[in-house]
């Protein structure tokens, strides 16, 4: 067999084409695609903004209201983090793929993508939970402070409970992260620097 | 400007769907797959439009966003997007099936090819599907970003990985 052969094939087959379209109502379902995605996209931008917002407004509202600068510590991790989840969103988006880069730049923007979010999530203990984390234990330990002499032994055991419960949580939201890079992006990034290597001619 | 785009888009259906299908099929087997790669080159495509000024032609255009597509399509990544399920279904009158052909077609040569293609990487399987489609080194070369002799190179192991995998499957063509 012959690769002409072959050519001559595929040429002359109709590859079981699907009947005709209605090209107004492919078009008409492609729109309302564009634009479920593009709100999509959107209503996830505004959550991460307002969650942010919330929180940072929640806490600094009510650091003021109570004097406590703990709360004004809270405020300013969710704060921090929501600029920097944003931030780093942004930036992301400028090096998107453009429609008319060659299939070598799209594996190498995508390569970096995957390399991006590999460290986001690698690094997530020190961007996003540490923070948290020393916010909350600075609020935790303050609280139990001021309850040093009057806490009852319940309202100790319950804070130790809350205590290992929280760590439990934050180790479990770690250790989901790890997972994901483990088994989704890592193999992503063995196969795009697989295809990569393939597009480089030898020497 | 709105109407020239989907005056754009529909010549591009009229005129190049066949050439949309090849790759989608090319790159994804199952029904479900190939509906949601669809989807994905269709939108792209429709999102290109803006950005598409002439200086490239057309196929060229279509080829690279659709392989940049394809490349970047995970199987189960988009299911969230399954509001759209059977994206094609409801663009064809009478609700006539789609695609699928390989239900339509079980096993015949072409299956067995587009089988084959599937096998390679899916930068090779791109330009598995340019040259049996007849472009030239020089189009493929522009659409994957590697230089003609490059190309000639890679052809030359992509022939005979489909020939090995293909004996005797296209003795009777």
């Amino acid at each position: 067999m012959t690769f002409d052969r072959l050519q001559s094939a595929w040429q002359s087959s109709d590859h079981g084409q699907p009947p005709k379209f209605s090209e107004e109502v492919l078009l008409r379902e492609v729109c309302r695609n564009r634009r479920y995605f593009e709100a999509m996209v959107l209503r996830r931008d505004l959550v991460e903004v307002m969650a942010a917002i919330v929180v940072t407004g929640f806490f600094g509202w009510l650091g003021i209201q109570k004097g406590d600068v703990t709360l004004g510590l809270a405020a300013g991790v969710a704060f921090g983090v929501g600029t920097f989840l944003v931030v780093d969103r942004w930036r992301q988006r400028q090096r998107s793929l453009k429609p008319d880069d060659t299939l070598r730049t799209g594996i190498q923007i995508s390569l970096a993508q995957v390399n991006h979010q590999i460290w986001l999530l690698t690094n997530i203990a020190w961007w996003y939970l540490s923070p948290i984390m020393v916010a909350w234990a600075v609020m935790v330990g303050s609280d139990v402070w001021k309850h040093r002499q009057q806490g009852s032994t319940w309202y100790f055991v319950g804070r130790a409970v809350y205590v290992v419960v929280s760590l439990v949580l934050i180790y479990g939201i770690y250790r989901l992260n790890q997972r994901a890079v483990s088994k989704e992006l890592i193999p992503r990034r063995d196969e795009l620097q697989s295809l990569l290597a393939s597009l480089n001619e030898p020497v | 400007m709105a109407d020239e785009r989907e005056a754009l888009f529909q010549r591009w259906l009229r005129d190049h769907l066949g050439l949309i299908m090849k790759i989608v099929r090319g790159c994804t087997s199952s029904a479900h797959d190939q509906d949601d790669l669809l989807q994905d080159v269709l939108t792209n495509l429709w999102s290109s439009i803006p950005a598409f000024r002439g200086d490239a032609k057309e196929t060229t255009w279509i080829y690279r966003v659709s392989f940049n597509t394809a490349l970047a399509w995970r199987r189960g990544e988009h299911r969230r997007k399954r509001r759209a399920f059977a994206f094609l279904k409801r663009a064809v009158p009478n609700g006539a099936p789609t695609i699928a052909p390989q239900e339509i077609d079980s096993k015949s040569p072409i299956e067995h090819l587009y089988d084959a293609i599937r096998e390679l990487s899916k930068v090779d399987a791109s330009l598995a599907i340019m040259h049996l489609d007849g472009l030239s080194y020089q189009e493929m070369a522009d659409v994957v970003g590697i230089s003609e002799n490059y190309v000639g190179v890679k052809l030359n192991r992509i022939r005979k990985q489909l020939a090995d995998r293909l004996k005797g499957v296209f003795d009777d063509v």
